[in-house]
C-alpha cells in the first residue's frame, strides 16, 4: 500500500505544479490520487530487472531536419494572440507581465 | 439531389457531374439544423453561408474543367484540439475560450491541399482528459444513438458528428483510445494509425509519446482514404515517418485475445467479437487464441506515463504569451498560479497533480521510471503475439454507452473504461475500430482490429474484407 497521503502533500504538490487549490477542493483531490495511486501500486508487483524503460516506441531514432532557417509565424500575428501585447513604437514589441524581480533584486 | 452517405460515392458523384459539393454542403448544414440542439457535437461552426460559398466556388471551378484534387469540396470536421487557422482552438478548456490558432496543423494542411472544405470544430474532453466528453469546459456532446447517453471520448464531438451524418469525415485525436473508443461507442469507424505516421504538428499536446491524430468515418475505405491525405513526414515533428505500403496475406492469422474478453468486457461486447471472428473465418482468416499477459498491468502504465507528460506538456499555460491570463496579479508567480488555477477544469488539475507526484524527487522511480519499464514488457507483449498472428481481434470499450453522469463523480471508474484501448497506445502499434452488431438496448458494438507497426495498410485491408 502506498504511504496515505496527507494534506500537506496535496499543497506541497499543487505548488510544484503551480496550482492553488481552494479549501473545498483539497480533500476530494487527496481521495482521488488516494485511489488512483492505490490501483497503480499492482505495478509495483511486476518484475522489472534488467529491464530498460521505454520512454517513446521509436527508442531515440528521430527524424531531425537540418539546423537552418525557415519560415516563422511573424511578430505581429504572435503579439495579436498575448494578453498583454505592447507595441510602442519606440520598442521591438514586448509582452507586459507582473514584476518578476522583487525590491531586494532577487527573483 | 440525393446526397450519399460516404465519401467514395460522394467522389464518384462528384467526378460523374451528378452530385455537387453544394448539395452536400447543403445536405450537412440541414442534418445539424436538425439534431444538433441535442447533439451538440460542435464547439465551432463556420456559418452555412460561408461554407456554401465555398462548395459554389469549387463547383464552378470543377464546371469549368478545372483539374482539381477528387475530394474537392467534400465536408470536415476537425477535433477542437486540432489547430485550422483562424478558427479557435480550445481543446476543450476554459485556457483556451478565446485562442484563436495562427496557424494550420500540418494534417489540416494537407486536407485543405485536398480540397476538403472544414465546415467546424468538434467538442473534446479538457485536452483529451477524459472517456466521455463531459470533461470540456463548454458542456457534453450526446450519443446520436440515444441522447441519455455519452458518446465516448475523447473525440467525443468528431464521433458523434460522424454518427450523427453532420459530415462524412471528421479528425480525431487518440492519445489512449480516444479515436477508436468513441468510435465503438457511436457506431462509426476509427482509426488510430501508427505512432509517427501523421504528423502532430498542430495537435494540442497531451501525452507526446502516444498522442496521434486519427480518421473517423463511416467506411474503412473512407478512413483509409482520410489517412493517405494527412500522413507522412513532417519536418515539423521529429517522431513523424514515412512508412511503406504493407498487404495483407491472403489467409491472415487472426488471435483472439483472452485477457480482453474477461471481465471487465461485458458478455454482449465479448459475443460480438466472438461473431466477428466467425466471420473472419469465413472470409479466408485462420483462427488462434492468444495472451497478452501484461494487459492487465496496461492502466496502471498508462495513466502514469500520461499524466507525467500531461503534467509537463501543460507546463507552458502560463498566461504569459496566450491563453488565460488572471487579472490584477501581484508578483509573476501570482499571475502564473491564479491564471493555472483559474482556467484549467478538476480533470486537468488532478492529472497535472497525478504527473507531478508521480515524476516528483523521491517517488520518479517508483512510478514513472517503473511504468516506462513496464511499457517495454507491454510492447515485447505485442512483438511475441505478432509473431505468431497478423492481427489481433479485440473489443475496444469493455462496455457499449453509458449514462451522461453515470463515471463522472468517480475519476478511477472513468478511467477503467479505456482498459482495452490503452496496450495499443503504448505500444504505439495501429488499430482499427469497426462498428459489430448492437446490444439489447440498440447501442452500438465496435470490435477493434491491432497490427504491428507500420502495418496500417495491411490493417485497413482485412478491415474492409471484414467489414464487409
Amino acid at each position: 500500500m502506498p504511504r496515505e497521503l496527507s494534506t500537506a502533500d496535496i499543497r506541497k504538490v499543487a505548488s510544484l505544479a503551480r496550482l492553488a487549490l481552494r479549501d473545498d477542493e483539497i480533500e476530494p483531490m487527496r481521495a482521488s490520487l488516494g485511489a488512483v495511486l492505490t490501483y497503480m501500486e499492482r505495478l509495483q508487483s511486476v518484475d522489472t530487472t534488467d529491464v530498460e524503460p521505454l520512454y517513446n516506441v521509436n527508442d531515440g531514432a528521430a527524424n531531425l531536419r537540418g539546423d537552418e532557417p525557415g519560415p516563422a509565424l511573424a511578430t505581429q500575428t504572435l503579439m495579436s494572440i498575448a494578453p498583454a501585447p505592447h507595441e510602442a513604437s519606440t520598442h521591438p514589441p514586448f509582452i507586459r507581465v507582473p514584476k518578476v524581480l522583487d525590491e531586494s533584486g532577487g527573483a | 439531389m440525393q446526397v450519399p452517405t460516404t465519401v467514395r460515392e460522394m467522389i464518384a458523384g462528384l467526378a460523374a457531374r451528378t452530385l455537387t459539393s453544394e448539395a452536400i454542403l447543403a445536405n450537412c448544414y440541414d442534418t445539424i439544423a436538425q439534431r444538433e440542439n441535442v447533439v451538440k457535437a460542435f464547439l465551432s461552426l463556420v456559418p452555412r453561408e460561408q461554407a456554401l460559398a465555398q462548395a459554389r466556388e469549387i463547383d464552378r471551378r470543377r464546371a469549368a474543367g478545372e483539374k482539381l484534387p477528387p475530394t474537392a469540396g467534400i465536408p470536415i470536421a476537425i477535433k477542437d484540439n486540432i489547430a485550422v487557422a483562424n478558427m479557435r482552438a480550445t481543446a476543450g478548456s476554459k485556457m483556451l475560450a478565446d485562442y484563436v490558432s495562427p496557424f494550420h496543423a500540418t494534417a489540416v494542411e494537407k486536407l485543405l491541399t485536398a480540397g476538403l472544405i472544414v465546415i467546424g470544430k468538434t467538442n473534446t474532453d479538457e485536452y483529451g482528459f477524459g472517456s466521455s466528453t463531459e470533461n470540456s469546459a463548454f458542456g457534453h456532446t450526446t450519443n446520436p444513438h440515444d441522447p441519455t447517453r455519452v458518446p465516448g471520448g475523447t473525440s467525443g464531438g468528431s464521433a458523434a458528428a460522424v454518427a450523427a451524418g453532420f459530415v462524412p469525415w471528421a479528425l480525431g485525436s487518440d492519445t489512449g483510445g480516444s479515436v477508436r473508443q468513441p468510435a465503438s461507442l457511436c457506431g462509426v469507424v476509427g482509426l488510430r494509425p501508427t505512432y509517427g505516421r501523421v504528423s502532430r504538428y498542430g495537435l494540442i499536446a497531451y501525452a507526446s509519446s502516444m498522442d496521434t491524430i486519427g480518421p473517423i468515418a463511416t467506411t474503412v475505405e473512407d478512413a483509409a482514404m482520410l489517412l493517405n491525405i494527412i500522413e507522412g513526414r513532417d519536418d515539423n515533428d521529429m517522431t513523424s515517418r514515412d512508412f511503406a505500403q504493407t498487404q495483407s496475406p491472403a489467409q491472415p492469422r487472426i488471435a483472439i485475445v483472452s485477457e480482453y474478453l474477461a471481465p471487465p468486457c461485458n458478455v454482449e461486447v465479448a459475443a460480438a467479437v466472438r461473431s466477428a471472428a466467425d466471420t473472419a473465418r469465413t472470409v479466408g482468416a485462420s483462427l488462434t487464441e492468444t495472451s497478452l499477459a501484461t494487459t492487465q498491468h496496461a492502466l496502471a502504465t498508462y495513466y502514469i506515463i500520461a499524466c507525467v507528460e500531461a503534467a509537463s506538456n501543460l507546463g507552458r499555460y502560463d498566461g504569459v504569451r496566450y491563453g488565460h491570463r488572471a487579472k490584477d496579479a501581484t508578483s509573476i508567480d501570482d499571475m502564473i498560479t491564479r491564471s493555472r488555477s483559474e482556467a484549467f477544469g478538476s480533470e486537468a488539475k488532478r492529472r497535472i497533480m497525478l504527473g507531478t507526484y508521480a515524476a516528483s524527487a523521491g517517488y520518479s522511480d517508483q512510478y514513472y521510471r517503473k511504468a516506462c519499464e513496464v511499457r517495454r514488457l507491454i510492447k515485447q507483449d505485442f512483438d511475441r503475439a505478432f509473431e505468431h498472428a497478423d492481427f489481433l481481434l479485440t473489443p475496444v470499450s469493455p462496455s457499449t454507452a453509458w449514462k451522461i453522469g453515470e463515471k463522472s463523480t468517480d475519476p478511477l471508474a472513468m478511467y477503467l473504461a479505456d482498459v482495452l484501448s490503452v496496450p495499443a497506445s503504448l505500444a504505439g502499434v495501429p488499430a482499427i475500430v469497426i462498428p459489430w452488431g448492437k446490444d439489447a438496448n440498440g447501442l452500438p458494438i465496435g470490435v477493434q482490429l491491432t497490427a504491428q507497426s507500420g502495418n496500417d495498410d495491411a490493417l485497413i485491408a482485412f478491415a474492409r474484407k471484414l467489414a464487409q
